[in-house]
């Protein structure tokens, strides 16, 4: 049997909550996990984030923080709701952004993956969806699904830092929006975008947008 | 011989009596928090904690009517469980959607009460001693009525002190002094009397809450002291509540009042051998002296017929004892002060003393509402930090911005009518910040949401400067700057919220809902992601309702994911068809939206009894926007 891919990101993420003390709840995997390429709503799943699920069936990370925490979906023998999810999503807003994407997790806005957008290994990028009333705004965060739990890892290290939460509790430090130091380190990531490969999910964006793009790919706005 | 006097220009008379005409220095302005009616507590609607132990459903969803099919059950561990017991409302009924904007402003109100009372118990505990504070009170009213007792030794003067105590908290009401018209005593020595004073201290002074009165009267050695805690009343507006820790006046409060005695009294003469009766005001605004009047100078006895003689420095040294200790109250009153002088044959100048002093307040003023109740307690609690002035203290008023002291940002604004001064020729900010106080406050925390870090950070700096130390106390420059800064706001209410911006405000929503709905706050912790926190006027139009806070309670309600979806796909389709639509009919489409959804609202679970899904609501709502907007697909 193959060996399941490392992990390093949502190894440091589990150490990073622990360290600091932050909510930390997983449940077991399931015996059969997708496997990677198996397809999913007609989309082919993931190999990362079939490894991910093959560790764990649901994760919750930080939720005590309230809304930045992140919760990845659940799917083990008694609950498929990242599948569900990912079909009951998939009919709502497939069309809308016009790429169909594997929802997976999030915080109060939707993550996913992209497979149009997969690497030579079948690597899926990491978006951040957010279709809060009419929004209909996408904003790319990882070049797969483990290095977004390596840079969630390093915000909540930087959030936990932060004078302003140290001082009050009060969390002034979002994902992605100021963790662009965080991202610009995943390279992947940066030639994906500097290509242009967002462009068409991220047509609602405005010039806020446009420069958070800019400060990423470490260039003038 | 009179004299006509005031800080703001006077000219001396000559010799009569005199009603001089009043000079006012009140800052123009209208009443603190007027026009608002009493607060009435909501009725609060219950969570009914869901059976069950650590895996207590929450929602239940799993196939009833109204359930997504497929979509799993919410489940919450430990959870103490999360169902509003509000009945579900039949969708369409605007008479029902204003009760829920009444029930939701019911609960603001009484979460900016909650945070109004946390601030203030974190002022009087935070870094500080209030048994040490209590101290400091005994210790400056025994200074204060050992200090005047010193000067009258005329066996029978009776000296009258009335105080507002409230938990070792003295604040002055009252003085007066009535001669004796006896032989002159021994000397009493001021540890004598006051040994004789401080157990009064202990009671009724200690830490009872009313009116308390103690009567001094000179007797040929000693002072003979009694007291009168009967008078409970109501507690006057400019009553402390929260004892002081510090020692003395600040010497700015000293130096002014002394100036304003001496100038004032300066300008009165008396007949030789004559008599007579002067009265004077002191505007006061919290420890600071805002103006003086000489209002009176009447000759009540003709002299014997020499030239005019003029005070003695002494008398207006008594006058200042007399009246410091009156700038311990709060706000905005008056003291008034009315001194006996005369000339004494064979004396080179004329003699006097305090009969009497007290506050004045403005009748409008007297009532503390429930509303004005929270300004008046946030702004003793940040007034006592910034008066006992250690570096904790300081650091400590730094940390209270907008977000938390909102309430006492608005209340200042409105109370020291500031209005003109600051927002004149501005449109929504003046009406913004002219509405109910906790309408206003929640307005402005969002609104300063939209300024920079940089730009937060002064505005609240020189806000925080107005309100503890006046509008005088401002440089041209950081006037300039804090108009500036209202200008900005006035621009950025009417700008479209950026994405970061709308994170901001999101995750403030969600907080705020927190505490809006507690029951339901466990519950929103572990399911962000499945309990989004819906603006029934998207962020994306806040800019349409400038004078609208978009984080109101009336604007956010909690529903599940699945349900939230469906809104925000008809918020899609709105766009669509009105790109750039008007305030009305963003208005319109949200109320349409609301008749369809709103028996999901408040809730973590889906309403038993529902007759459709949420896919059925969102059909007929969009067979209700296709036929008010044209073009809508």
């Amino acid at each position: 049997m193959k060996e399941p891919m490392d992990l390093p990101g949502l190894r440091r993420l589990i150490e990073v909550c622990q360290r600091l003390k932050l909510e930390l709840e997983t449940l077991p995997p399931a015996r059969e996990p997708l496997k990677a390429g198996s397809l999913l709503e007609g989309l082919p799943f993931d190999p990362v984030l079939a490894s991910v699920y093959a560790r764990v069936g649901r994760a919750r990370f930080a939720t005590n923080l309230g809304g930045v925490g992140w919760v990845l979906d659940r799917s083990d023998d008694e609950v498929h709701g990242m599948e569900e999810e990912t079909r009951r999503w998939g009919e709502m807003w497939w069309e809308e952004f016009g790429e169909p994407m594997i929802v997976f997790g999030g915080n109060i806005y939707t993550y996913a993956t992209v497979p149009s957008l997969a690497d030579e290994r079948g690597w899926q990028p990491v978006v951040e969806v957010n279709t809060y009333e009419g929004d209909l705004l996408v904003m790319p965060v990882a070049s797969n699904v483990d290095r977004f739990f390596d840079s969630y890892s390093r915000y909540l290290e930087a959030l936990v830092a932060d004078p302003r939460y140290l001082e009050t509790g009060e969390k002034e430090l979002y994902f992605p929006w100021d963790a662009t130091e965080i991202l610009a380190r995943d390279e992947r990531l940066v030639e994906l975008m500097r290509a242009g490969r967002f462009d068409a999910l991220m047509k609602n964006g405005d010039d806020s947008t446009r420069r958070w793009v800019a400060k990423v790919m470490g260039s003038p706005a | 011989m009179f004299k006509r006097v005031s800080a703001r220009g006077w000219a001396l008379g000559l010799v009569g009596l005199v009603l001089a005409g009043c000079a006012t220095h009140r800052p123009p302005g209208g009443t603190l928090l007027a026009g608002l009616r009493p607060g009435v507590r909501p009725a609060v609607a219950v969570a009914s904690a869901a059976p069950g132990g650590e895996e207590s459903a929450v929602a239940g969803s799993g196939g009833g009517v109204g359930a997504e099919p497929g979509v799993a059950r919410l489940v919450l561990e430990g959870g103490t469980g999360g169902v509003l017991a509000r009945p579900v409302r039949s969708r369409g009924s605007a008479g029902r959607v204003d009760d829920g904007h009444e029930e939701a402003r019911e609960r603001a109100r009484q979460v900016e009460g909650e945070r109004a009372e946390a601030l203030v118990r974190a002022a009087r505990e935070q870094g500080r001693e209030p048994d040490e504070a209590r101290r400091a009170e005994t210790e400056r009213a025994l200074a204060w009525m050992v200090g005047v007792a010193s000067g009258a030794r005329e066996v029978g003067t009776r000296l009258v002190f009335t105080f507002w105590v409230h938990e070792g908290a003295l604040t002055p009401l009252g003085y007066q002094e009535e001669a004796g018209g006896g032989s002159t005593g021994r000397g009493v020595e001021a540890h004598v009397l006051e040994r004789e004073l401080r157990p009064f201290f202990r009671e009724p002074l200690g830490r009872s809450t009313g009116e308390v009165v103690l009567r001094l009267r000179r007797e040929e050695g000693r002072w003979a002291v009694d007291y009168d805690a009967t008078r409970q009343g109501t507690r006057p507006v400019e009553a402390k509540t929260l004892a002081v820790g510090t020692r003395g006046t600040p010497s700015a409060t000293f130096l002014a009042v002394h100036e304003a005695m001496r100038k004032g009294l300066r300008a009165v003469q008396v007949w030789e051998g004559g008599t007579a009766r002067v009265e004077m005001t002191v505007e006061l605004e919290d420890g600071r002296l805002t103006g003086w009047e000489l209002v009176e100078a009447r000759h009540t006895r003709e002299g014997t017929g020499g030239g005019p003689r003029a005070l003695s420095s002494e008398v207006a040294g008594h006058a200042v004892q007399v009246v410091l200790p009156f700038t311990e109250g709060l706000g905005r009153r008056t003291v008034r002060l009315v001194l006996r002088v005369e000339h004494r044959a064979g004396d080179a100048e004329a003699r006097g003393r305090v009969e009497e002093a007290w506050v004045e307040r403005p009748s409008s003023e007297w009532a503390l509402t429930p509303e004005r109740n929270w300004y008046h307690a946030m702004h003793e609690a940040l007034l006592l930090r910034w008066r006992e002035g250690v570096y904790e203290g300081s650091a400590w008023l730094a940390q209270k911005g907008v977000e938390e002291a909102a309430l006492w940002f608005v209340g200042g604004l409105v109370g020291k009518g500031l209005g003109s001064f600051m927002t004149k020729g501005l449109e929504w900010v003046p009406k913004a910040l002219g509405r109910e106080p906790e309408v206003a406050a929640g307005w402005l925390r969002s609104a300063v949401k939209r300024l920079s870090g940089e730009e937060k950070n002064a505005f609240e700096q020189l806000w925080r400067k107005v309100a503890l130390e006046g509008e005088q106390a401002l440089t041209q420059s950081e006037r300039s700057a804090l108009r500036g800064l209202f200008v900005r706001l006035e621009l950025v209410v009417q700008e479209p919220l950026n994405p970061n911006l709308k994170n901001k405000l999101r995750n403030e929503a969600r907080n705020y809902y927190k505490e809006l709905y507690p029951q339901l706050a466990r519950a929103l912790d572990k399911l962000a992601k499945e309990l989004p926190i819906h603006h029934r006027r998207p962020l994306q139009y806040a800019h349409l309702f400038p004078t609208d806070d978009i984080n109101a309670a009336e604007n956010l309600a909690t529903l599940r994911k699945y349900v939230h979806d469906q809104i925000s796909f008809l918020w899609v389709r709105f766009g669509k068809a009105r790109p750039n639509p008007t305030a009305d009919e963003v208005r319109r489409a949200a109320e349409i939206i609301d008749g369809h959804f709103e028996p999901w609202y408040h809730r973590v679970d889906d309403s038993p009894g529902l007759s459709r899904t949420a896919g059925e609501a969102r059909e007929a709502a969009l067979h209700e926007l296709r036929s008010h907007f044209p073009g809508f697909e």
